[in-house]
């Protein structure tokens, strides 16, 4: 079997080969290309899907006093992919009228820890690097390179609704992850 | 400073004095075969192809799917409809399995009729019969991934046959449910078998297989006139088996898009309204089951489907003549020709058939 018969060997037969050759190639790249542009596209076509945002319902809001920052609980539904998980987080809410509030990230901008309001100091500080920000979310001293990250949220019939969300940490640019 | 085609020569010559390149594409692809190419010879390549699609389009699905009785269909509906393509992923493999039975049904009918099993090719026909235990194996355990109701049932009704083999069948049951009832364990072990030891078992078989039938090439046609003109494997031969390929991948694409693979809710294992019913491919064997009742039980679970197997695997032993023509083998043809036609009678009768319970008339 060293394809190296007679008839193997006469120009015609070279010729017929050489053409049934480049006939399988011109058949099989369309093949890999019908096969490999779905794999292709199942494979890279999810990973920049964002998450749904989702109003959640904040309780605690109607009895919060005004002018002061008040960390508040809520529980939301998170959707990763097929799984649907409740998931409790906690937002900085400061009332200043029973219709208008701030809702600040807990999450520090800079490296993602969770800075607490500090009373006594009228700040919010984070306890990782001492990120210091003002009541308003201002950066007052410290390494975070932006202030507090704000949340969407409305109110409705005195009930607060929070838009959970997370932002990139250790840019000056406030970018939803 | 040295041409293009010069560098790529001696790149290929560095190459080959380190890897034996040439004598592999060699082995692979030079093959003489008497009496030329010829399409009935693509079905081995085309049931080869649609086992790399099993496997890719299989692999593809891990990346979304996963074994666990609380997310496994809720994985399986997200890669169908949200994964741009899944519905397409999925569809491929569900339709490559059906069509792998189908294929290789058909090759070995073809190699049954052209009297390639007989000597000294025997065992490259107990190779294949081998081979299609293992797609039987891959159908049943990949009926029970989605844990849907389907595939639930699929995988009681199945583990409950084995339990009816005499002597061991409960110790068999509990072996492959992985515990007494169906569960978290049974979903587990089908998972590992399906995607972990099927597939390397296959891999193994086919590579003995191909090294059989490269051994002793085609057998080529039973008149000995026509077998003195040869043609080759490459590129004759490849040029049909990717036509074939071609028409049957366009065929499983239509498929998937038109006809989706079938997948029913989520398992409901206190669902008394669904009757469990296998598909195509285990409707023989279903009707051969409901012939039996009571204690005459295991003859249809253990005895049927183990002589069936037997008979299969004994083929090029019980027929030692040596004539290839067809026409001078009236005995083997006419007894291959009552086997297919028993199965497919068989699975007609299944397949219209109800499933053997009926619901009391009312009062």
């Amino acid at each position: 079997m060293n394809g190296s018969t007679a008839e193997a060997e006469t120009p015609e037969e070279m010729g017929r080969r050489k053409f049934l050759a480049c006939a399988c190639g011109i058949l099989a790249a369309p093949l890999a290309v019908v096969i490999g542009y779905p794999l292709a596209a199942s494979l890279v076509g999810t990973i920049y899907r964002k998450s749904k945002l989702q109003f959640s319902k904040t309780p605690g809001f109607s009895g919060a006093p005004q002018g002061q920052p008040i960390k508040l609980n809520f529980t939301y539904v998170e959707t990763d992919a097929y799984l649907r998980t409740a998931t409790s987080e906690e937002v900085w809410v400061i009332k200043h009228a029973p219709s208008e509030a701030t809702v600040f990230s807990p999450i520090c901008p800079h490296m993602g820890c969770r800075s607490n309001w500090h009373p006594e100091l009228k700040k919010f500080i984070c306890p990782c690097h001492g990120s210091v920000f003002s009541i308003t979310g201002k950066v007052e001293g410290g390494p975070s390179p932006r202030p507090l990250d704000t949340l969407s949220h409305k109110i409705e019939n005195g009930a607060l609704y929070v838009q959970w969300e997370r932002f990139e940490t250790g840019i000056a640019k406030k970018v939803r992850i | 400073m040295d041409s293009p085609v010069k560098r790529k020569h001696r790149l290929r010559q560095w190459a080959e004095e380190r890897w034996p390149l040439s004598a592999v594409v060699r082995w692979s692809s030079v093959e003489e075969i008497p009496g030329g190419a010829k399409f009935a010879y693509v079905l081995g390549s085309a049931t080869m192809v649609l086992f790399a699609v099993l496997v890719i389009t299989g692999v593809w699905q891990l990346l979304y799917y996963v074994p666990t009785v609380d997310h496994s269909y809720d994985s399986v509906m997200y890669l169908r409809l949200q994964v741009p393509f899944g519905w397409l992923v999925h569809g491929l493999h569900y339709w490559a399995a059906q069509a792998f039975i189908v294929v290789m049904g058909l090759h070995m009918a073809r190699v049954f009729i052209w009297a390639a099993y007989k000597k000294p090719r025997e065992l490259t026909w107990v190779l294949g019969v081998v081979l299609l235990l293992l797609g039987a194996a891959f159908i049943f355990t990949g009926a029970i991934l989605p844990w849907d109701t389907l595939g639930y049932w699929a995988g009681e009704v199945g583990t409950s046959m084995a339990g009816t083999v005499p002597l061991i069948g409960n110790f068999l049951k509990l072996l492959m449910r992985g515990g007494d009832t169906m569960g978290q364990m049974t979903l587990s072990r089908a998972f590992v078998v399906h995607v972990a030891i099927l597939p390397a078992l296959t891999v193994v078989f086919i590579a003995a297989h191909l090294v059989a039938f490269r051994q002793f090439g085609s057998v080529g046609p039973w008149n000995p006139k026509k077998r003195e003109k040869t043609g080759w494997f490459w590129p004759d031969q490849t040029f049909k088996d990717l036509l074939v390929v071609a028409l049957i991948l366009v065929v499983l694409i239509c498929l998937s898009a038109f006809v989706r693979a079938p997948i029913s809710g989520p398992a409901d294992p206190l669902d008394n309204s669904y009757s469990p019913k296998p598909e195509w491919n285990f409707l023989f064997l279903y009707e051969a089951l409901k012939a039996f009742k009571g204690s005459w039980e295991w003859l249809g679970t253990v005895v049927i489907p183990a002589l069936l197997v037997l008979l299969l695997f004994a083929v090029p032993f019980i027929d030692r003549n040596e004539k290839k023509n067809p026409f001078q083998r009236p005995v083997a043809m006419l007894s291959g020709f009552m086997f297919v036609a028993v199965i497919l009678v068989m699975t007609f009768i299944g397949h219209y058939s109800n499933s053997g319970v009926t619901a009391p008339a009312p009062a």
